[in-house]
Parts: structure tokens; sequence; C-alpha cells
């Protein structure tokens, strides 16, 4: 099933309905990759529901996501294709001596992501995650999937996707991109929501936990945000934040309750104790 | 609101260019695709320009600034029309325009001096290399500090270094090269007689520089960077931030071959050259920024600073803590431990010196050698 949006604003109404709420910078830039055919590439910290924008795009559009996760070392037959050894060896053992047999046909070809997105072109998203992890050598190789959406297999050829795939790639940035690559691409910075725009959020990822709670907790993780911690709390952890509130059996936030959960939000002794000790600015009592 | 803009790749040529001058460097392609966008728009407003223009032609977050100015200057500029943008003076001519008369600690182009450098170096007898390598830099004239640049240059460090998860073809190593075994296989009939391999190699460790640049540390942070840009041509990963009012970053500032050119570009964007210190809160500042990324996580971090700090020194002993946890390797260089009768008794050396591993003066060429062997204990002990 194919979509199309006219503008950036009804996709971003269709990314609503698959449960992402886009901003309007947001929908502009998956707007247009989709309408340009470009790689979107999209840096923020930790937790701001990068990688989440694939998976609702890979919902919204019908489209299967295949995701490649990035980490040092990976190299393309981890990430494009790698050959089936066994088959190759037993063939070309088994094979009459008198024919020729090729153990170098697609046949012989295990595809890994990169190449089964390549295949399948717009039935897919493809999201090429946390890039910055991988190293600067498959920065490089990725560059010709980025530009043409093709593929270069010594053995066999030129692999073209016969129509373009969605592609996302995601950085935390742990390491500088090259510039070759950020050309290729279309960019967006990821920021964390804002008090009013969680609250949403919260609505539609935590429906159960009652919308009084939800605006509190919005709310103090704005003020908790603002303190500086060495990790400040994404978009999933105030998610697990209200639902602990909510299993625990709070219906509003007091400060107590706060302390006592906190572990759901901030995951680091030095932040928690920084939180602790101004819970009760952070939190207080009266609405 | 439509934008009273007319879409034409004029327009879009003419808002790169405008890009360009603010610093932004942009390619053909990222035009095309601004061009190719703004049609895939139904009714652009000035917003949607905006956005548009943002998502093709910028590609990074730093970026952005210098993207907004242009973009206010050409599309909202003077006149209105957007066909002739405002004059904007590039921030390079800013930059020269503001020190005509270079300070002693102030760095400033010298092209003519520098290709004197290995002349004068040829010149030196042994035992004025000795007498100039216990100099301290504060107490150089123009003249030694000319000689001592020529003598940084050819300092070069044994970097430690880390198991890369990445295998290369070898020789020898623990990992069967299925592909390539299989490749010599079909020579031999299928038979597989010698096993290719694949082994993990080693990789350097970067090295970063954080490099106090207030006024009582002029001279010695001068050295310091000439001796990061040596570093840096000599293959090693080099990354570089000053410290003092703010912090910043000026890896790419270094990357110029002529150390002359790099450090007038430096002078150029560190904007706190001999202000006063806040060692604490702008140290805190490059591991908020970068404390995940690979120029401070893992890697050997060099301090230069006196540690003269206006700062709290709680500020300090966190971000110290902080820093000793995520790198590899912390060092520190005090220009006053050139003094032997100097004990780190100010609040803020003492306060960083718990989480120091090595801590030496780096007040003259003899103590950027000790660094350079300090260093290479380093890779010894981690190897």
């Amino acid at each position: 099933m194919q979509h199309t949006f006219g503008s950036p604003r009804e996709l971003a109404d269709g990314l609503a309905t698959v449960g992402y709420l886009a901003d309007e910078a947001l929908s502009m830039a998956v707007f247009l990759a989709l309408r340009l055919n470009r790689p979107l590439l999209l840096e923020g910290a930790n937790g701001v529901g990068k990688t989440e924008i694939a998976k609702a795009l890979a919902d919204l559009l019908g489209r299967d996501l295949v995701r490649l996760q990035c980490y040092e070392g990976i190299d393309a037959s981890q990430a494009l294709y790698d050959w089936h050894y066994a088959r190759q060896l037993l063939d070309m053992r088994a094979s009459d001596r008198t024919s020729s047999a090729d153990v170098f046909t697609r046949e012989y070809l295990l595809p890994r992501p990169l190449l089964t997105a390549l295949e399948t072109g717009d039935r897919t998203v493809l999201l090429i995650d946390e890039i910055d992890r991988a190293d600067d050598e498959f920065e490089a190789f990725l560059l010709e999937l980025l530009s043409d959406f093709a593929v270069t297999i010594p053995e066999i050829g030129r692999v073209v996707a016969s129509s373009p795939p969605l592609v996302v790639l995601t950085s935390n940035r742990t390491r500088d991109l090259h510039t070759a690559l950020r050309r290729r691409c279309l960019y967006h910075w990821v920021g964390h929501p804002d008090a009013e725009r969680e609250f949403r959020i919260l609505q539609v990822r935590a429906p159960q936990v009652p919308a009084a709670l939800a605006r509190r907790v919005a709310q103090a993780v704005q003020r908790i945000r603002a303190l500086g911690l060495g990790n400040p709390p994404g978009v999933g952890e105030t998610i697990d934040w209200a639902n602990a509130l909510h299993v625990t059996g709070s219906a509003t936030l007091t400060p107590d309750e706060a302390a006592a959960t906190l572990g759901a939000l901030v995951k680091d002794v030095d932040d928690q104790q920084l939180v602790a000790e101004r819970i009760t600015e952070l939190v207080p009592t009266t609405p | 609101m439509t934008t009273p803009f007319e879409i034409s790749a004029r327009l879009c040529a003419g808002f790169a260019d405008q890009l360009r001058r603010h610093g932004v460097e942009t390619s053909p392609e990222q035009t095309t695709a601004l061009y190719a966008a703004l049609h895939q728009l139904d009714r652009v407003r000035l917003r949607d320009l905006y956005l548009a223009g943002r998502v093709t032609m910028v590609g990074a977050r730093e970026q952005f600034t210098a993207y907004d100015a242009a973009f206010r200057a050409y599309f909202l500029g003077a006149d209105g029309t957007g066909a002739t943008a405002v004059a904007v003076s590039r921030p390079v001519a800013v930059a020269e325009s503001r020190s005509p008369e270079p300070t002693a600690g102030t760095p400033s182009a010298r092209p003519a001096e520098d290709a004197d450098d290995e002349v004068d170096h040829a010149r030196l007898t042994p035992s004025d290399i000795q007498v100039l390598k216990e100099k301290s830099f504060a107490a150089m004239d123009a003249d030694e500090r000319r000689r001592a640049a020529a003598l940084v240059r050819t300092l070069d460090a044994d970097l430690p270094r880390r198991r890369s998860r990445r295998r290369v073809r070898a020789h020898r190593g623990r990992h069967l090269d299925t592909r390539r075994s299989l490749r010599a296989a079909l020579r031999t009939d299928g038979e597989p007689i010698r096993l290719a391999r694949r082994r993990n190699p080693t990789r350097e460790r970067p090295i970063t520089f954080v490099v106090d640049v207030s006024g009582s540390m002029a001279p010695y942070a001068l050295a310091v960077l000439r001796f990061a840009h040596a570093l840096a041509h000599a293959g090693h990963r080099v990354e570089v931030f000053t410290v003092g009012v703010r912090a910043t970053r000026i890896t790419e500032q270094l990357r110029r071959t002529c150390v002359d050119a790099a450090l007038s570009r430096i002078a150029a964007a560190v904007r706190d050259w001999d202000g006063g210190t806040r060692l604490g809160t702008s140290l805190a500042t490059v591991l908020d920024r970068y404390g995940g990324h690979r120029a401070v996580r893992g890697a050997v971090v060099v301090v230069c600073s006196d540690g003269l700090d206006r700062d709290d020194p709680a500020i300090l002993a966190t971000a110290m803590q902080h820093l000793h946890r995520i790198a590899h390797r912390v060092m520190w260089l005090n220009p006053l431990k050139g003094d032997p009768r100097y004990r780190p008794l100010q609040r803020g050396m003492a306060a960083a010196l718990p989480h120091v591993d090595v801590f030496l003066p780096g007040h003259n060429l003899t103590s950027l050698e000790q660094l350079c062997a300090a260093l290479a204990a380093v890779r010894r002990r981690s190897a």
C-alpha cells in the first residue's frame, strides 16, 4: 500500500495516528526525505525517539522495517551480504568435474539487512541505527548506497534498488561523521520535547496513566532536564516513570513518591543524588 | 501567507552563496536538493522555506546559528526583496581586524619567520639546544620562541593503543577468513589446502588536549598548541579544546598545515585569550558536550592549566572525577610545577589532583619530552 502525503502537516497527522507526535521541523524533514528520495540523518541525545521515528514510519507507510544496528568493526559480510560457504564448498565438490559450476551467483548469496532493503526497494524502511558506532571504513562503504541506492558486489556486479527505500540514519554523536556522508543526507536534529508535547506523548504512549498525573510528570521532567544532569532522561524514561508511578498507585505526584520511583527516570547515581537533593522544588506539593 | 520570493534556481544558488559567506559549506547537490524540495511544497510559507533550507543545506547542529544568520541576511535583508543580500564580512576578516598589534600571548601569522625555522635549527649547537630545552616558555624572547617552535615540531609520541573490533586480513591470526580460503580452494579443486586468516589489529587511542588560555597561561598554551599541531601532522588523532572563560573546540582550526596559519585561525575562534579562568565550568561544558564522544571516552586526555580557578573548586573536582571515569588516562600539565618549590596547594589544583594519573610541569621543552615518555609508558602498561 502506497501512501502519498500532500504536505508536511498531513504527514504529521498521519504519524499521530500511529502514535508518534512529530513537531513541525521533523515532519518537514521526513516529508522531504520521502519526496526527494534522500536518506534522512537524525542526530540527537539518547532517548529522544530517533529510532522510534523509523518504526512509526514503517507502520504508517505499511512498509517492512529493516534495521541495521551498527557497532565497531561491522563490515560488508554483516551488513550487506555473505556467501553461503558450506553450500558453495559442497556443490563445488559434488558437481560434475567436466561442467563448470559457478558458485558465485545470487543463489549462494546470504542477504544481510542492506541487500534486503535494496532488493525490496520502496516496500521497506531501512534504519541504519547508531551509525556513529561504526568506524570510518564502514561509513565510506555506505556512501555508494546512500547516493545511488546501489551496492557493488565484486563477484556479481552492481545491485541497484528498483525503487529507492526510505533510509533513516541515526547518530548519538559519539564520533564526528564525515562531511561526505552528511552531504548525501537530509539532516534533522531531534531535541527533547517541551512539556506540552511530552504530555501528549504520555497520553498516546501510556494511555492508562491519568491525565493529571501525566501532566505533572511532564512538567517535573522538564525541570529535571534543566538541572544539567550527566544523562538527562529521554522520552522513553518519562514514559517508564509515569508507568511506574501509576503501577505504585499514585494518583498525583508527590516528592516522596517521586523519590521512591526515581530509578525509572534517572539512571546515574550522581544524577539521582542531585535530583533527590532538590526534589521538593522539582516536584512541588501543590500543583 | 506565501513567501514573496519566486522559487528560482538563482534564488537557491544565491542563498547557498550567502551560507558559504557565513561559514556553512554547502555542495551543489545540496543546493539542487533545496531547489527540488521547494518544488515539492504547495504554498511555500517563509517558515517552510526556513525549515526546508535547514534540512537540505545544513549537515550539523553546530551550523544552525550560522544558518539562521544567513537566512535572515538573505531573505529578510534590508531591502526585503532577497535579490541582494546584506553585505556580510567574512568571519576570518573580522578576526584579522581584531588584533592589529599582536601581543606576546596572542598568536599571529608570521609566515616569513616560519620559513627560517629549519635554517635556524641547523645553526644551533647541541649545547644551545640543551639550554633552550631547559628554558621556561615564559622566559623566552621572540627569537628563542621561534627556535623552540622548530624543536617542538620534531617531537613525536608513542600513543597507547587498543584492540580494534574490525578484522583485517593477516598471515597469522585467530580468525578464519572463510571467503579468502574458499577462493583459494577453487584453484585446488575444492580442497582447502591453505587456510586464510584474519586478526584484530590495534588502533591508536586519540589524544585530547584541554588547554587553558587564560592570561597567565598564554606562553605555555601556545607551546602546547604547537605540540598538538605537531602530533596531528605526524598522523595521530588529536583533538583540542581550549578552556578559559568558555570552552571552544579548535580541532578543525588546527588542521591547517602551516602551524602559524593554524594558530591565527585558533586566535580567531577562541574569544577568551588572556581572559580570566572559569576552569571548572568550562571543563564541565566540554564533558557535557563531548562526554560520549571518542575525543574523550577512552582517549588520553591532557589538561594543560595552572589550576588557578575562579570557580568553586567542587565544580572542578566533579568534572575531573567524571573525566577520569570516562577517559583512558588523564594527564595534567601545570607550568607552575616547573619551579621545584611548587606545591599543588591552590584549591582548584588540589581538588583536581586525586583524579589525575600523570602530573607534569610542561613549562619547557624537556618537560614536553617527559610527556612523550609518559605516553609511551602508558602504552607499555596497557599493552
